[in-house]
């Protein structure tokens, strides 16, 4: 097992490393002139030479991609040239706000999702499984910006339920600095209303998120249910005359939330690209706006800051997916 | 991840099949029902549109549905109608391109890398794993903004986000085949790789490939259409779904049939089109891999 | 999620029912809720960027923040673009041919880390503005091309500027908005990392002036915040804001969904339909004031454009009346000539351009622009796809593409000043303008004459127009001191960039339309002090 998880880390690093070579190629064939966006846009030529000189834009390709490695090893992503402040502090301030939104489509999703799954493999071509399967289809198949326009117009513009842009409401100071988790920080603080008020304003950009995550988890919970539902041992306990519920507990749910749990790999990958949509339309202050921001505006060293510290999430969620799964069925080797 | 080991490919379908398939259950229908409606309009939709739909009359901003505008104009005096239905030709021609060229790639590298083996497979596989490793809508979006906003460029982009999915599937299926009768039985009988290649693993791995593309439509469809909504796809005037709710974002608050129409085709399309593919999914293989909504 | 998805469904269908029912929201009320602290202005802008070294903040986008922490000696009046009254100095004069002025600092006045503003202080500011050239240099610099020996310290509150040349309206150049702010001077040597940046650096994000309010915080690409200065010169009695928070919504939409529902109380103006509908709504405002700022299409002088006859052409093509009419809904007025109409020495006689395909034809075929050629036309996102639109669609009558690229602000920005090989040009930018104070050779250079063409300087002559006697004329205004002589050089000027060679199709003249809550009190519109706010004049009644 130790073995394993250290070639899971070494693969890690590798596709990490290959994140980076990905990420650097495509800044730098990228048109503009990153010196012109350091600078500014009124430099004259000799503060961009200077600029050349100081950020070694002037050297080979190359010797500008071991000089970004050698920064990087020292945890020094450079500069943002829009925010002009390190990459490093830009994405420690966006960080939080997304976890915070993932986490918590995350759960929302997980849990609805395998409700709606569960529901419909135990009820088979029920009139509750077509209807379980339309909605889990149907939750993939929104567009999430959409959904979250729709979102706004109404339970923000026309109905005033949910509050709309941002993490708190204007003028409410975020909670003392722990987690970075407004609902976590504000509940150790004590701070009750601001916990209301994050709670609040995560609700619109939660439920577009969630979504998907509910499609995504009810289809492969209904699935691997169904698949387990038709195994032997079930059939046994069904045939011995133990009750419905104990059955789906004791043996078949339990059995069917394995893959369950390999979904979670996948959810983060659509996550992040939901993320990256609903966070540019709520006006969310988190990396995926940063990263929209950053790609929008060819800044180069906040892409790919933001683009690897994404990988390096999904990357370890995956390993993290791997190694719970293998701790729940130790029958399972790696090759 | 779970790769494909029966040969579904050589499944032929047929009408009795469609039928079958469709009297499965009703999601089947519904899936089958828009899919084909969508169709229909790509491939006929020059000749039902009643306007056209880039053709810009200052006049008639904004107007509300009505018998004369079904779905109300735009900021530009454009039928709403016209674009959406112009816009199922242009998200069907790109997805199909975004696809068939995945397809393409990633078949020929994944049969290279299962025949070949060795250092070109370890390198070819690990490129796989490298690119699986971004989650697709940033790495598409970091493309695409790199080479400049465009449709071309958004289905290059594309392309390269997805080919790894079918180069993984492609080797897998190789490497079953390989070791049963048929290329067993030709490689004994002297046949050279190349002719094992094109003539057996090509006809065998490559229909099954086309199955699980057509079963990733609707998700090329959503992210294609996204990246537009992004304005890293799509530009004006292009009657593009993604794009038109860009435009309508601004004309949100009190013109709500601006942003509605094209997200309602947008929705329905992806829908029917994973409607049909989960259906398929389980009628012909149950254990095809995920689609790569999970990207 | 049966629950859930099904409220996503009844969403839609409730949508369609309550947005066809309702439009324009309550507007008996006299003000929107408030369910925040009133001391506190809540604004939201497009866009705003962290600049805050004078030298170098060129941008609206920067100079919505600072200027409630920076101040000038003096600033212009009301709503006056000529008239200018005391800040930071409380007199001046010029010497009798006006090439000296002497300036008065008020006494006692601090930066906020304590630091005393004196003539020294001064000096030492606009030294390094001129001297550093990161791009306000040309403001103060046309007067003042050696800075060191030009600018007099008198004594520690009296400061003197001997200009190069005599320049009777020297006052309105330091009540300009860029390029004037006076920053701590201790910040030029402790934040430096040398002679290329004295805190330059420092200023992306830090800002120490002598005005009513201090940055707190700021979080690029969310929200500024600004509190208010405790030992403000002027202090604080009467009605004032203690805070000031500066938000970023790109989406007009949602900044007009923000200030309906009492979020903010200033917000930058959405559509055309937008305005109009805020304008109808008795719990809002719009400002609806004609200013300096011009809006019109670079058109490249090269490639296809490059003859004269060509850029005339796309002159007659632009559809203005029905342009302004329809799409802008009249927020943007007919531009008259390539000067805004306030601008002095603009010439209300000048060639007004009609809408002639004909025309444009005969005079594309006169420039061998070939049927079929694609050209492209360059906006950022937010600003100038619905002209470029409308002229795509004119330039298919005349048998011409047009290529439509859509960049973001900044991006633009740099396309516009870098040189760039043609074959790499938009050969149309949609693009603004505003002297930066009332003077034709002010507002001309950067954006017309030879040397501001990004070959010389990263200036905003970006379609490299070069029309040998427009640059004279530009050139020899700076030191024109006869207004009636001025003036005759500038009609001229305007001729030729209408009717002879044109540089650009001057679209309109914009409208400041910033919404305003009716409870915000105390706006003053400038013509020069553009979409910028004066923080400590507004305060909630």
């Amino acid at each position: 097992m130790g073995r394993l998880i250290l070639r899971r880390l070494v693969f890690m690093v590798f596709v990490l490393w290959g994140v980076t070579l990905i990420t650097f190629f495509l800044a730098r064939v990228a048109p503009g002139d990153p010196a012109r966006l350091i600078a500014g846009p009124h430099a004259n030529a000799a503060a961009l030479a200077n600029i050349r000189r100081i950020y070694g834009l002037d050297k080979p390709l190359t010797t500008q991609y071991v000089r970004y490695m050698t920064d990087l090893a020292h945890g020094n992503l450079g500069q943002s040239f829009v925010t002009r402040r390190s990459v490093v502090t830009d994405l420690a301030d966006y960080f939080p706000g997304t976890v915070e939104l993932a986490v918590s489509a995350l759960l929302v999703g997980s849990i609805l999702g395998l409700l709606v799954g569960v529901a419909s493999a135990m009820r088979r071509n029920s009139a509750v499984d077509v209807g379980g399967r339309f909605l889990a289809i149907a939750g993939l198949s929104m567009p999430a910006f959409w959904l979250a326009m729709l979102f706004q117009l109404l339970f923000y513009s026309r109905l005033g339920w949910f509050p709309f842009g941002g993490r708190l409401a204007t003028g409410v100071v975020a909670p003392p600095h722990v987690t970075g988790l407004y609902t976590v920080d504000s509940l150790l603080a004590g701070q009750w209303s601001t916990f209301v008020d994050a709670v609040r304003h995560l609700v619109l950009p939660v439920a577009t998120l969630s979504l998907a995550e509910i499609g995504l988890m009810a289809r492969i919970v209904r699935t691997s249910m169904l698949e387990v539902l038709g195994e032997d041992y079930v059939r046994t306990a069904r045939a011995k005359g133990l009750s419905g519920s104990r059955v789906l507990f004791r043996h078949s749910l339990r059995n069917a939330l394995l893959p369950a749990v390999t979904v979670l790999g996948l959810e983060v990958g659509l996550l992040a690209g939901g993320v990256f949509l609903v966070e540019t339309i709520f006006a969310w202050p988190g990396l995926g706006r940063y990263a929209y921001d950053a790609i929008r505006a060819s800044d180069y060293n906040a892409t790919m800051g933001v683009t690897l510290l994404i990988a390096l999430v999904y990357v370890g969620m995956n390993l993290l997916v791997d190694l719970v799964y293998l701790f729940l069925d130790p029958r399972i080797r790696y090759t | 991840m779970i790769e494909a080991t029966l040969p579904g490919a050589r499944r032929r379908p047929r009408l009795a099949s469609v039928r079958r398939f469709v009297g499965t259950s009703w999601l089947n229908l519904i899936g089958v029902t828009i899919v084909g409606l969508v169709v229909f309009v790509a491939i006929f939709g020059p000749w039902i549109t009643p306007k056209s739909p880039t053709n810009i009359d200052l006049l008639q901003r904004l107007q509300p549905p009505s018998l004369h505008h079904l779905f109300g104009t735009d900021d530009f005096g454009r039928d709403i109608f016209s674009r959406v239905l112009a816009g199922a030709r242009i998200s069907l021609e790109v997805a199909a391109v975004i696809l068939l060229s995945s397809v393409a790639v990633g078949t020929l590298l994944g049969i290279v890398s299962a025949m070949v083996g060795g250092l070109v497979d370890e390198i070819i596989m690990r490129t796989t794993d490298l690119f699986l490793a971004f989650p697709a809508l940033i790495l598409a979006a970091a493309i695409a903004a790199t080479l400049g906003p465009s449709l071309t460029h958004t289905m290059l982009a594309l392309s390269t986000v997805y080919w790894p999915w079918y180069a993984r599937l492609a080797r897998g299926q190789v490497l079953s085949l390989r070791e049963r009768e048929f290329v067993l039985a030709a490689r004994v009988s002297g046949a050279s790789t190349s002719r094992i290649v094109f003539r057996h693993l090509l006809r065998n791995v490559f229909p099954l490939l086309i199955i699980q593309a057509s079963l990733d439509v609707g998700y090329a469809i959503l992210f294609t259409s996204s990246l537009s909504f992004l304005g890293l796809g799509a530009q004006p005037p292009a009657p593009e779904w993604g794009a038109m709710m860009t435009d309508a974002r601004a004309f949100l608050r009190d013109y709500w049939w601006y942003p509605t129409f094209p997200g309602l085709a947008l929705a329905f399309t992806v829908l029917g089109f994973n409607l049909l593919g989960d259906g398929l999914r389980d009628w012909l293989d149950p254990r095809l891999r995920g689609s790569l909504g999970g990207v | 999620m049966s629950r859930r998805a099904l409220l996503a469904l009844v969403a839609t269908g409730l949508l369609i029912a309550s947005c066809s029912s309702s439009k324009g929201g309550d507007t008996n009320g006299t003000n929107a809720a408030l369910n925040r602290d009133p001391k506190t202005l809540v604004v939201a802008v497009d866009a705003f960027n962290g600049d805050f070294d004078p030298a170098s903040a060129y941008l609206l986008s920067e100079a919505l923040i600072w200027r409630g922490i920076y101040e000038s000696l003096i600033r212009l009046k009301g709503d006056s673009a000529s008239e200018v009254e005391p800040l930071l100095a409380d007199t001046w004069e010029p010497n009798k041919d006006a090439s000296s002025w002497t300036f008065h600092l008020h006494p006692g006045i601090t930066f906020t880390d304590g630091t005393p503003l004196d003539a020294e202080a001064v000096k030492e500011n606009y030294v390094r503005t001129i001297r550093i050239q990161l791009g306000t240099q040309y403001i103060l610099g046309s007067f003042l091309p050696n800075p060191e020996k030009q600018i007099v310290v008198e004594d520690p509150l009296t400061i003197r500027f001997d200009l190069a040349y005599p320049y009777p309206h020297f006052d309105v150049v330091v009540a300009a908005q860029y390029g004037t702010g006076i920053v701590s001077p201790k910040v030029f040597t402790e934040h430096s990392t040398g002679p290329d940046d004295q805190g330059h650096e420092w200023l992306a994000s830090h800002a120490i002036g002598t005005g009513p309010y201090i940055l707190d915080s700021i979080e690029p690409g969310n929200q500024v915040v600004l509190v208010k200065n405790p030992n403000y010169w002027r202090g604080w009695d009467g009605a004032h804001f203690d805070k000031v928070i500066i938000k970023s919504i790109p989406d007009a939409s949602t900044r007009r969904l923000l200030l309906e529902s009492g979020d903010v109380d200033i917000a930058y103006a959405g559509t055309a339909e937008d305005t109009a509908a805020i304008r109808s709504d008795g719990r809002f405002y719009v400002g609806d004031f004609k200013n300096l700022d011009m809006t019109y299409i670079i058109l490249g002088a090269y490639g296809p454009l490059a003859s004269p006859e060509a850029r005339q052409a796309m002159n007659y093509l632009f559809p203005y009346d029905e342009f302004l009419s329809t799409v802008m809904k009249d927020t943007l007025e007919r531009g008259n000539g390539p000067f805004p109409d306030l601008l002095f020495s603009h010439d209300p006689n000048v060639f007004l351009y009609p809408t002639d395909i004909e025309k444009a034809k005969q005079l594309l075929d006169a420039a061998g622009v070939q049927p079929g050629t694609q050209l492209t036309y360059e906006y950022y996102t937010g600003f100038g796809k619905e002209a470029g639109l409308v002229m795509q669609q004119q330039l298919e009558k005349v048998g011409l593409k047009l290529q439509l690229v859509e960049k973001e602000f900044s991006a633009m920005n740099a396309d516009l000043t870098t040189d760039r090989p043609v074959s790499e040009r938009a050969n149309m930018y949609y693009w603004g303008w505003w002297p930066d104070y009332n003077d034709p050779s002010d507002y001309s250079w950067v954006i017309f004459n030879s040397d501001a063409a990004p070959d010389k300087c990263p200036c905003y002559n970006s379609g490299y127009y070069h029309n040998a006697r427009v640059d004279e004329i530009i050139n020899a205004g700076f030191s024109e001191t006869d207004d009636t002589k001025l003036t005759d050089m500038f009609v001229e000027a305007q001729d030729i960039m209408t009717r002879q060679d044109p540089p650009i199709i001057p679209v309109g003249q914009q409208l400041d339309e910033t919404y305003f809550r009716n409870d915000i009190k105390g706006q003053v519109f400038n013509p020069l002090y553009i979409l910028t706010w004066d923080y400590y004049a507004l305060y909630r009644a």
